[in-house]
């Protein structure tokens, strides 16, 4: 191919997915974002492709939140009591899209300028139903923001990848992805009988036999919670919802190529990586007398300290990427003490998580 | 979300080997009409990153060995029992697939396939409170 018809190609396909944003609906739940929805709504106004509608549902926020969005000029509904959760609250939207796309973004997520255009181009392929990308922490200053930093590079330059290359990425991540209309609709919207919506969806899309897509080149920016208070509420909704869409889902989820895979594997580490670290560990530094047991908590960092390194991507970041790792590791293991708890309690005591807690 | 503890041994294992299957993957994909320029630079790419990996898994057993030696059971062992687990959750996992049959749903695969009934449209499809919502985990797959 020449340069001036690759220069043609590229101006195709840039066209065509211009046309594609302009069948984009934007569903943005938000309970209470007066400071941070302000931010979301200007990075979607500022993307590289223009966007058809964007909703803001305001869920009765008592904070003014649906003021700051009309002020942005984008459409504000109201339900008339608070819908519980935030598949609800999309639900609220999802009923008036007339789009062939729709996405959904977090209140407190900002986007790269080009975030939707590359996201879009997933679509290209008639099979997609779903395009989620990659996330980053906006802010990195506590040690759960740091930890959650380390943990989205692992994840997200590694693991996810690999998942979509076999053509099943576990989740497209709630706070930042975009759907079919039609197939979104078709599937039932976003369900609320588990405390991860999109879990729940992806899956099912999997099942009705479409395909998900992870766009590394995506980017979107997040608040992370910023201090314990915040982080269990995340952990925990996170850490039950995983567990009840495998209670869910499990029978189905056999039956779905790679995707058994990860999940058996995700569930085996939630349980029995988490009992090794809360309880193992402990124990045999105890029944030997012997301190050195406890560096089983950090006998991976060698491998993550490579693997991360290797995803900062730039001089720059390798000073942040070095400070944060440490809190990678606090966060994990406070994280096993929540994954742990969601096994005992939804497989185990049949006693699932009903209220879905907003993490931040 | 993230779900899962990154890094940690059995999906660290699994995650591994199957960045370093990629080139068959690839190699399948394109047998199948898909030649994507960007899937060989992706697939170089995690290569490079789980040749990383596994050197920095040896580097900390050589340091390890260099400061305290170990029985070579003490080596060999974890390995075995790593990769164990690993195939013993996969077997199960596979076995459990040929035992149990796909729900009706799965079975009607297809654009057809409607998992729930679909939300309808206009003012109609209002947000359910949350003390009226159905939670309804184990009804789908029968548990």
């Amino acid at each position: 191919m020449t340069s001036a018809s690759l220069v043609d190609a590229a101006a195709a396909a840039s066209s065509s997915i211009a046309a594609l944003a302009g069948e984009l609906t934007v569903i943005i739940p938000a309970y209470n974002e007066r400071a941070s929805i302000a931010d979301t709504i200007r990075s979607l106004q500022a993307q590289t492709v223009t966007i058809k509608a964007v909703i803001v549902v305001d869920d009765c926020s008592t904070d003014g939140t649906g003021d700051v969005a009309r002020s942005l000029g984008v459409t504000v509904m109201r339900p008339p009591s608070n819908t519980g959760s935030k598949a609800a609250a999309q639900n609220v939207a999802l009923a008036h899209v007339d789009t062939m796309f729709t996405m959904a973004i977090d209140a407190d997520t900002t986007l790269a300028p080009d975030a939707v255009e590359r996201l879009l181009a997933a679509f290209h392929d008639p099979q997609v139903a779903a395009a989620c990308g990659f996330v980053e922490p906006r802010y990195r200053g506590s040690v759960w923001e740091r930890g959650r930093y380390i943990e989205y590079l692992l994840a997200f330059t590694f693991y996810k990848p690999i998942q979509d290359f076999y053509g099943k990425p576990l989740i497209s991540s709630g706070c930042f992805s975009a759907y079919r209309t039609d197939t979104l609709k078709a599937c039932g919207g976003w369900s609320t009988r588990t405390m991860a919506e999109d879990v729940d969806l992806t899956w099912r899309f999997y099942f009705a036999g479409y395909k998900v897509r992870f766009v590394a080149e995506a980017r979107s920016y997040p608040i992370e919670p910023h201090n314990f208070h915040f982080m269990r509420k995340q952990l925990k909704r996170w850490s039950h919802g995983m567990v009840q869409n495998v209670r869910l889902h499990w029978r189905s989820v056999l039956h779905v190529p790679y995707l058994r895979a990860t999940v058996a594997v995700a569930l085996w580490d939630a349980a029995m990586a988490s009992v090794g670290y809360l309880v193992v560990v402990p124990l045999l530094a105890v029944l030997f007398m012997n301190p050195l047991f406890f560096l089983a908590y950090v006998l991976d960092a060698p491998v993550v300290l490579i693997l991360v390194l290797l995803a900062s991507g730039g001089k720059r970041r390798v000073g942040e990427v070095l400070a944060s790792v440490p809190a990678f590791f606090v966060l994990r293991t406070v994280n096993s003490v929540f994954l742990l708890e969601a096994v005992w309690s939804e497989l185990i005591m049949r006693r699932p998580l009903l209220v879905y807690e907003k993490g931040h | 979300m993230t779900a899962g503890l990154p890094g940690t041994g059995i999906g660290g294992l699994f995650y591994l080997l199957a960045a370093l299957c990629l080139p068959l993957r690839f190699a399948w994909l394109r047998a199948r009409g898909q030649r994507d320029h960007r899937h060989r630079v992706f697939v170089i790419r995690q290569l490079a990153m789980s040749m990383s990996m596994l050197a920095a898994v040896w580097l900390t057993g050589a340091l390890w060995g260099f400061w305290r030696p170990l029985p070579k059971v003490l080596t060999v062992a974890p390995i075995v029992v790593t990769f164990g687990t690993l195939a013993a959750i996969l077997i199960a996992v596979e076995i459990g697939r040929l035992i149990i049959r796909p729900p009706p749903q799965l079975r009607a695969r297809g654009p057809q396939a409607q998992v729930r009934p679909p939300i309808p449209s206009g003012d109609a499809a209002g947000p359910p409170g949350l003390e009226d919502r159905l939670f309804d985990v184990g009804a789908e797959d029968g548990t």
